[in-house]
């Protein structure tokens, strides 16, 4: 019998997405287990929140998952506008659909970039970043920011997108499928080494899916077809024609090929809601004080990283009394021990990688 | 055995396929850019940091110091003070935004009842120490009268203003 | 004028002690070159145009840092191994022939002294590693054993069927010997022995004592100023001699072709050719684990080394060469 050896994986490393510690025990190159330690993001968040009122929470929502701020926004905004019982315009819920789902892509390349990565293969990371700057620059041209928009209003959009944005959004669409995606394909999705890395590799089964509450890609990479958009349609999702991307595999390959069929789903919703994008208002009849009565309310989305979902308490002020913040993250987070026990060093990195974790979001 | 091979030939071409790509991009202008000498054009609409405009006529701050962008300001970054100008209008005494607790939201700007807050296109907004990150009412009128497309101090007469910011 | 000679002989020796220093150049060339392949610009601050002074920058720096030894290090071990790492490095220069008479010593047994020179970076790999008492250092350093080991074979196999075909152990002889490049004879000899030496090296996709995204920086992890430089120098220094033995055992080493130019500029466009398609390879591949590392090694270069083996009999029973 042989000693083990405790590892310590983070919080400084260059591979762990951030501030994640795991605590990793080793037989030799073999993962015995691998326990995540999370907290050292923390920002109280959800306590912040108590003593904002509703509008003032918003710039906030788009600091927890800072890759995807707008899918925040997105969830925050819903569950503030059902507990108001407001009417959001047309116009309004096809731009927020529109932002959606850009940031989802943003949110894949960035996911592409950083997986490749953690397979030493440095260039497809800078080419994610290349063309994830493009979607940037349209949320640059819609919101004024180009990481934290704060665009999204409870009742509407903050500004109207114009002709330019239109332009400038279907050129990118074209530019991505024609050029972006084969890229990708030729060089990492068929590469050998790549499959061998992936397949295989961080089996999680559908029973874990539901064991650990994991959602988003991490739940239809093992063949659960659950995505919020189709399953419980929101805002205007019903409207729009789209596959749900699934596959059977359950490693980290079908991880992969879920997330790349998602972004190619979602240039297909854009374009849909660009060609039908309807006239008229982007801010609906919004009270001048927002105060809801008490009550409270549970809102979920399908944020690019999972199930994301807003609980709010109100007693009938204009804060909220108590916000929770169900992030898909920190869910799924938790299946790292039971995907990774018995595997390698090697494939702990990629699995942790394939769960697509941003630690402000875990830590909010 | 020959499926071994077609499996080592598949991998082979798999691998070539992958460099064909990286040498394409090889031959290709970079994109990226040189930060300090080349610049990128900002969009329309960039969010700077909030400022406050001017009155063209007469150059003095458009704010009336009701406070709504105090109150809508998540962070309190936003700390006023008003006074009563010789014409019974009501002025900014005192104006300090924090720029180190600012988020750059645009809330202060929707909240103001009187147009009389902008953001500003500036990205470069960093700062030697903290104190620079504290910005003042001339710097902020400053800032506001260039979105305009105006230098403050306006050559008009309307000298009491800004010798109040100063004091405060 | 005796004397003439001598001094021909003395400006040669110089100048391959150039072309040896003019690897740390490497550091500089492959940020550029990693910065096309990336859309990118690479280093263009110090010295204009292009940057073309970050290595002395770069130095600069390494040697302005503390000279950083951890407190439960073995000293020796620690201090002594990054200059194991540098010194067969160099030493494989000595019998690699730039040109026809271009060549410090053209030792008669010249394969079998690189074979054995190059397989000494194991030990300092390994000394470092153990030194450290890291536990990413470590596990760098027997992923580098059971790696440098496995390629070992291989890679010395594909090396004795250039021998066969040459007859003869000294560099320069096989050089003469390639009236046709051995590349054309042997191409299955030629890519086992360009998979082995890219292992050998130590560089994506093979890089797993390293093996930043797991291993933070494996062997040398707490190495850091001008004694982390010489694992860097000396991994710049590798790549451009396993380039030159390339060029040299496959493709016909000085020897030009059409163009009459002279034999040294022949040996370095090959060999530099090499080093661009090594980087090329670090720029395009994800890295693989070690124990598919270790399934390519044995299962297939060492099988196909031999097939090599056999071919080239089979190439001197039926046609005499």
């Amino acid at each position: 019998m042989t000693d083990t050896m405790h590892l310590n994986m983070g919080p400084q490393h260059p591979s762990t997405h951030g501030v994640l510690r795991l605590m990793v025990e080793v037989d030799g190159e073999r993962i015995l287990s691998a326990k995540p330690d999370i907290g050292y993001l923390h920002r109280c968040f959800e306590k912040t929140a108590e003593g904002l009122t509703y509008p003032q929470v918003l710039p906030y929502t788009d600091r927890t998952d800072y890759v995807a701020a707008m899918t925040n926004e997105f969830a925050y905004v819903l569950a503030a506008e059902k507990l108001l019982g407001l009417e959001v315009p047309a116009r309004a819920q096809f731009i927020r659909v529109i932002m959606a789902e850009l940031q989802r892509m943003a949110n894949h390349l960035v996911w592409f970039g950083t997986f490749a990565l953690d397979m030493a293969a440095v260039t497809p990371f800078l080419y994610a970043f290349r063309d994830r700057e493009k979607i940037l620059d349209l949320f640059e041209r819609a919101s004024g920011a180009r990481l934290t928009y704060s665009y999204y209003r409870i009742g509407g959009v903050r500004k109207d997108i114009d002709a330019e944005f239109v332009r400038m959004a279907r050129e990118f669409l074209d530019y991505f499928e024609n050029q972006v995606l084969p890229e990708y394909h030729r060089l990492l999705t068929g590469n050998r080494i790549f499959e061998l890395r992936t397949q295989g590799t961080g089996y999680i089964s559908p029973e874990q899916v539901f064991a650990y509450g994991l959602s988003g890609p991490m739940a239809r990479g093992s063949g659960v077809a659950w995505d919020i958009r189709k399953n419980e349609p929101y805002s205007s999702y019903d409207r729009f024609d789209f596959e749900m991307a699934l596959a059977t595999g359950g490693d980290n390959y079908a991880r992969y090929t879920v997330r790349i069929k998602e972004m190619a789903e979602s240039a297909r919703i854009i374009r849909q809601a660009l060609d039908g994008l309807p006239e008229g208002e982007v801010m609906g009849k919004v009270p001048r004080v927002l105060k809801p009565p008490a009550g409270e309310v549970y809102v979920r989305i399908e944020a690019p990283k999972g199930e994301l979902g807003v609980f709010i308490v109100s007693d009938g002020s204009t804060k909220p009394y108590r916000l929770k913040w169900r992030a898909p993250s920190f869910s799924n987070l938790q299946v790292t021990e039971a995907a990774t026990r018995g595997e390698k060093v090697a494939d702990l990195v990629v699995t942790v990688g394939s769960i697509d974790v941003v630690l402000g979001e875990v830590d909010r | 055995m020959s499926s071994i091979i077609a499996d080592i030939l598949r991998s082979a071409n798999s691998i070539v396929q992958g460099h064909l790509v990286t040498i394409r991009e090889f031959f290709q202008k970079p994109v990226t850019e040189q930060y300090p000498d080349e610049r990128l054009p900002r969009m329309e609409g960039y969010r700077g940091h909030p400022t406050l405009l001017v009155e063209p006529e007469t150059g003095r701050p458009k704010c009336t110091a009701c406070g709504a962008c105090a109150r809508a300001c998540p962070n309190n970054a936003i700390e006023l003070e008003g006074m009563k100008a010789e014409d019974g209008r009501r002025l900014p005494a005192k104006y300090r935004l924090d720029m180190t607790r600012c988020l750059v939201c645009n809330l202060c700007v929707e909240a103001c009842p009187f147009d009389a807050l902008a953001m500003s296109r500036e990205y470069e907004l960093v700062s030697w120490d903290r104190e620079g990150l504290i910005l003042d009412m001339p710097d902020l009128l400053r800032a506001g009268a260039k979105e305009q497309g105006l230098t403050y101090p306006l050559p008009v007469k309307a000298p009491v203003v800004e010798k109040e910011g100063e004091k405060a | 004028m005796d004397w003439w000679p001598l001094l021909w002989s003395i400006i040669k020796a110089l100048l391959i002690v150039v072309f040896v220093l003019a690897n740390a150049f490497l550091i500089w060339v492959e940020r550029k070159i990693a910065g096309r392949f990336q859309r990118r610009l690479g280093p263009m601050r110090v010295g204009r145009p292009h940057g073309w002074a970050q290595t002395f920058a770069d130095l600069i720096k390494l040697l302005s840092k503390e000279d950083v030894v951890p407190g439960t290090a073995e000293k020796w071990l620690f201090l002594l191994a990054p200059i194991v790492a540098f010194l067969p490095a160099l030493l494989v220069y000595m019998v690699i022939p730039f040109g026809p008479t271009w060549v410090v010593n053209d030792l008669n047994i010249g394969v079998i002294f690189i074979s054995a020179v190059t397989s000494f970076s194991v030990l300092s790999f390994f000394m470092s590693g153990w030194g450290s008492n890291n536990k990413y250092s470590v596990m760098g350093a027997f992923r580098a054993a059971a790696q440098l080991m496995s390629y070992e074979v291989p890679l010395v196999l594909s090396m004795i069927a250039v021998v066969m075909l040459a007859g003869s152990l000294s560099l320069n002889d096989i050089v003469k010997a390639q009236s046709i490049p051995f590349v054309v004879l042997q191409p299955l000899g030629f890519l086992t022995f360009f998979i082995a030496a890219v292992a050998e090296l130590n560089r994506t996709p093979f890089d797993l004592a390293e093996a930043e995204s797991e291993l933070v920086a494996g062997y040398n992890t707490e190495y850091s100023g001008m004694r982390w430089a010489f694992f860097f120098l000396s991994e710049y220094a590798n790549t451009v001699s396993a380039s030159a033995i390339m060029a040299t055992l496959f493709f016909g080493g000085w020897r030009g072709f059409l163009l009459p130019l002279p034999p040294v500029v022949w040996f370095l466009i090959k060999t530099y050719i090499f080093v661009f398609i090594i980087m090329w390879v670090r720029w395009t591949l994800p890295r693989v684990r070690i124990d598919q590392l270790l399934n390519l090694g044995w299962k297939l270069l060492l099988p196909v080394a031999l097939l090599n083996i056999a071919w080239t009999g089979l190439l001197g029973l039926v046609f005499k060469i």
